[in-house]
């Protein structure tokens, strides 16, 4: 090292210029140089600050000292958050977190009965068996099968939701065009919301219900209302909701067209309500200044319809859809309301929820364990799909 | 959209004019009154559609309450009518002596009534209590892990509840739990999605209000207690009818866990309704309305109907009373209960 480097690298902090100004090339590595001796410089003063005998700080007063146990009380004392929550954990331990796990082992254990005292249950060893028994309907217990429970919770659910919503969404035009009484219709439309589903099922079947000593249309006592209103076009009365109701077979599958359509008319009456009030709400929310300048362009009803309104609510429609969906999935109530506790004839209107708690009350607790599980892998898959259709929906202004 | 907008816009725009025009040259009070009448012509329109709406909406309970006070004989007429010609108010009486017996065990609506109430009011009282103090603690207090606990509770809040249901069964049926009220209580204490509900209003408290308490000497409780509830009271409210009417609308796992005197309104609603009492009765007779005219096991509509009727009216009675609070709860959450 030349003088002159010693020279800037002791001094270069405190000079403010340089004595001898050096070529670029040159400063370059004299720079370089002070930098990597000031980097061992540093570790040096590190290392040895760590064995110099400190200073005793000094601190602002922070009152008096504490003891061990003190300070321990205190710290506990900022965690008490955990008490507070202590009881909703404690619960939820129990019947959300140990039962989700449960249900992942139980699955997989081969022909799975619980015993209802604390023993292990009985199973046959591990594997996937519980699933293929599941999926092909060989249980050998002559419960609900679960494809046909599958068929029918799809079919009903994506039927009666987009009706249920397109009904929803005229009503609430309609309601939202009017001044005069809104607040008494609103009131009529929420009621549905409040019944109960067993009970709003039974009174749906007694519409439907054909009442006669063998079961069929002739010699009936009454043939039910609905079958009444349609005679009056000429139409057959139709057993609707019975032993005897008409069915269509695909292959080991059964379709029992008729109780779909009382199904379904009932779901859309039940799942109105809700979807009215959000509608509803959302539409009163709009600025009232898009129908203002669309009044001034001479805009007709329909376009305001299309063009503003359902723009402006696309995202409560896809909510309700979603929910809706989600909801239809898990229906399962109010079948047992309108075709009693064994769901239509020997379960052919069985949903997937039925299906669980057919093999619950049968005690075959694998196979409802697996069961869950494929109702709960099918949810994901429509969650998941929703959100990429929705998505590119609500981002549509 | 690729068009061009100048050429579009001249034919529409003369095409507008010209509608006005008409034959005989620009008639202002004409159109006006025209337009008028396309509009009273509209209202009419809307009004028929909605009050056809709220008819088919509301038939249903017409429909219950009459059949309710139906004889069966005219419940059963080839022609149904729409008003009774008699009143029976025997179904009620009928129903309310009607003892459920498909297990061996007998319940009367009386018991079925009394386990409804006070497994309403308990997990109601119980799981606003909980719901209240979590939803405190995780909008307010500080603690480790407070976050990584809240995110793991809304992820609960993914799986369909039907997936606890098979766990919880055994696990009831192993803690020896069937038929108490317990049951039916605890495992629905915790809603998640009423503490994530809770918490957000909890938020929007200013933290000053808190601080303010803090140096008036009052402890994380009674800041709880005076302020925050006070505050948050319309939800609270929305919060606990819900609630209730969920619990007043369980079915499932009453009818799993529990065997028929300790089960609820909906279970005992669900059954068949005949003409009789049966022999395994604590009342023992034989009392009928129709003395034998329907047979013994045949279940009878109209009494199903004031069974129903006995089950909807008192929430719908609840809803007249609160309407405000449940429509807004009933649009902020979603959900039944």
């Amino acid at each position: 090292m030349t003088e002159d480097e010693k020279d800037i690298i002791e001094n270069e902090p405190q000079t403010e210029a340089p004595k001898k100004k050096h070529n670029k090339f040159t400063q370059y590595f004299i720079n370089l140089g002070a930098r990597i001796k000031g980097w061992f410089v540093d570790k040096i003063e590190a290392v040895k600050d760590v064995f110099r005998k400190k200073p005793k700080d000094v601190y602002a007063y922070d009152g008096p000292q504490l003891s061990k146990g003190e300070k321990f009380r205190r710290g506990l004392k900022s965690q008490s958050g955990w008490l507070f929550v202590a009881p909703a954990l404690v619960l939820m331990a129990i019947f959300t977190f140990y039962p989700i796990i449960a249900a992942f082992i139980g699955a997989f254990k081969q022909d799975y009965v619980a015993s209802d005292n604390m023993g292990q249950g009985s199973f046959n060893g591990w594997g996937f068996a519980n699933f293929g028994h599941v999926w092909t309907g060989d249980t050998g217990t002559g419960g609900a099968d679960f494809v046909q429970c599958l068929v029918n919770t799809l079919v009903l659910t994506f039927i009666s939701v987009p009706l249920s919503t397109l009904l929803a969404l005229l009503i609430s035009v309609a309601l939202n065009s009017i001044k005069r009484v809104q607040k008494a219709y609103q009131t009529i439309f929420f009621l549905p919301y409040l019944t109960n589903a067993l009970a709003m099922g039974a009174v749906f079947a007694t519409f439907f219900k054909i009442i006669s000593p063998t079961g069929t249309a002739e010699n009936a006592e009454t043939v039910g209302l609905v079958n009444i209103v349609l005679g009056w076009f000429g139409i057959e009365p139709v057993n609707w909701v019975g032993g005897l109701s008409p069915t269509w077979q695909i292959g080991s599958l059964t379709i029992p067209w008729a109780k779909y359509i009382v199904a379904i008319i009932y779901e859309v009456w039940s799942g109105l309500p809700f979807k009215i009030l959000i509608l509803f709400s959302a539409m009163q929310s709009i600025n009232k200044q898009y129908y203002d300048a669309a009044k001034v362009d001479g805009a007709s009803r329909w376009t305001v319809l299309w063009k503003i309104t359902a723009p402006m609510i696309m995202p409560q429609i896809s909510y309700l859809l979603v929910t809706g969906i989600m909801g239809g999935m898990k229906q399962y109530s109010a079948i047992i309301g309108l075709f009693g506790p064994s769901m239509g004839l020997n379960y052919d209107m069985g949903t997937m929820v039925g299906y669980l708690y057919n093999y619950i009350s049968l005690g075959q607790t694998g196979y409802a364990f697996a069961g869950s599980l494929m109702l709960f892998v099918i949810i994901m898959i429509i969650t998941f799909i929703n959100n990429k259709i929705t998505k590119k929906r609500t981002t549509y202004r | 959209m690729a068009r061009n907008r100048n050429s579009v816009s001249a034919d529409t725009v003369v095409g507008k004019w010209d509608l006005s025009a008409g034959d005989e040259g620009f008639d202002a009070e004409k159109v006006q009154k025209r337009e008028k009448t396309k509009q009273i012509v509209k209202n009419v329109l809307v009004y028929i559609f909605l009050t056809i709406c709220a008819l088919l909406a509301f038939l249903p309970f017409y429909w219950m309450i009459i059949s309710s006070i139906k004889t069966e004989d005219e419940f059963r007429q080839t022609v149904p009518t729409f008003f009774p010609h008699s009143f029976q108010w025997k179904n009620y009486w009928m129903i309310f002596h009607q003892v459920t017996t498909t297990t061996g065990s007998a319940a009367s609506f009386g018991q079925i009534l009394i386990n409804t109430l006070v497994v309403g009011f308990l997990s109601t009282f119980l799981g606003l209590v909980v719901i209240v103090i979590t939803a405190y603690a995780l909008a307010r207090m500080k603690f480790k892990g407070k976050n990584l606990l809240f995110a793991i509770m809304l992820a609960t809040m993914m799986i369909p509840g039907e997936l606890f249901t098979v766990s919880n069964y055994i696990t009831v049926a192993k803690l020896n739990m069937m038929d108490t009220y317990t049951v039916l209580i605890l495992p629905f204490l915790v809603s998640v999605y009423y503490i994530y509900l809770l918490r957000n209003n909890f938020m929007q408290i200013p933290d000053s209000l808190y601080q303010a308490a803090k140096i008036d000497g009052l402890s994380d409780m009674g800041y709880l207690l005076k302020v925050m509830i006070p505050l948050t009271a319309p939800t609270l409210i929305s919060i606990t009818l819900l609630k209730f009417i969920g619990t007043w609308n369980s079915y499932i796992w009453p009818r799993l866990v529990n065997t028929e005197p300790w089960q609820m309104i909906t279970n005992w609603v669900s059954g068949g309704f005949v003409d009789r009492r049966q022999p395994t009765s604590p009342w023992g007779d034989n009392w009928t309305i129709y003395s034998g005219q329907y047979g013994s096991s045949e279940p009878l509509d109209t009494l199903k109907m004031a069974a129903v009727c006995m089950v909807s009216l008192p929430l719908l009675i609840l809803f007249l009373f609160c309407r405000k609070y449940i429509m807004r709860g009933v649009s902020k959450s979603g959900t039944k209960g």
